[in-house]
């Protein structure tokens, strides 16, 4: 049973995602203290703090929910937005620094979310999307 | 976030202090751009006091890099903590940008 630890709604803006990674850096690490759980922590926050930019600049929500659940396997996230349904790409991966168009400047958060964490989880419901992740931490 | 330019060598370095996200990435995007404008050689990044960056940090250094490459420009990254290090390596970053672990390494041609 995953015991939820954390939840806020915020206004989408972005000084609002800073203020809430904290936040939610400070309920990871009262449930896991344990110094080896602290770079996990630190990858969750990096996928969670991508998935709230791109509430912000893409679903047009006028309010965004986050949860953190604290499990047995580890540290849940939940972001809900309303807005247009998102599918995420069929692959996801960083950009092609090669490619014939250059550096690309663009479409590396979605790269950071599916690689700092263990499972990343879309659905739509309700005209809202939700966006789960998952990391995988011991309690020991 | 907090930029400063200080000098090493007759060099520009810029020493950032603090997160690097969407709210503080458009100050140092302006900063970077106008360094760039003025076409410097080297430009140095100071990572050692970076607490995080997230994806528009990068992009920003991309746009650095990008603007720098047409007049043979190079902008190299010092210090960078180990946790920005791993993603830049996910990203494969870390062949792109000239990464030094001290000023005196990055200092040496």
């Amino acid at each position: 049973m995953d015991n939820t630890v954390f939840s806020t709604k915020i206004e989408p803006t972005f000084e609002n995602v800073s203020a809430t990674r904290l936040a939610v850096e400070a309920a990871c690490k009262k449930n896991y203290p344990q110094p080896a759980a602290e770079p996990l922590i630190g990858e969750l926050l990096m996928a969670a703090t991508e998935a709230m930019n791109n509430a912000v600049e893409h679903s047009g929500a006028k309010e965004v929910e986050i949860e953190l659940a604290a499990g047995a396997q580890g540290l849940i996230f939940r972001i809900k937005a309303a807005g247009k349904r998102f599918d995420p790409p069929a692959e996801i991966g960083f950009p092609d620094l090669d490619g014939p168009d250059g550096l690309p400047e663009g479409g590396f958060g979605l790269a950071i979310i599916r690689e700092m964490v263990d499972a990343v989880d879309y659905a739509y419901n309700d005209g809202k999307n939700t966006i789960t992740l998952t990391k995988y931490i011991s309690k020991s | 976030m907090k930029i400063e330019l200080t000098s090493h060598s007759s060099h520009i370095v810029i020493v950032i202090t603090g997160e690097i996200d969407m709210s503080s990435s458009p100050e140092l995007r302006a900063r970077l751009l106008e360094l760039i404008h003025k076409k410097p050689p080297v430009l140095f990044v100071d990572f050692t006091s970076v607490s995080y960056i997230d994806s528009s940090g990068i992009a920003t250094f991309v746009e650095g890099l990008k603007g720098m490459m047409p007049y043979g420009g190079r902008l190299k990254f010092v210090s960078i903590p180990p946790k920005i290090a791993e993603i830049f390596g996910f990203a494969k970053l870390d062949k792109v940008f000239e990464i030094h672990g001290s000023m005196d390494d990055a200092l040496r041609p």
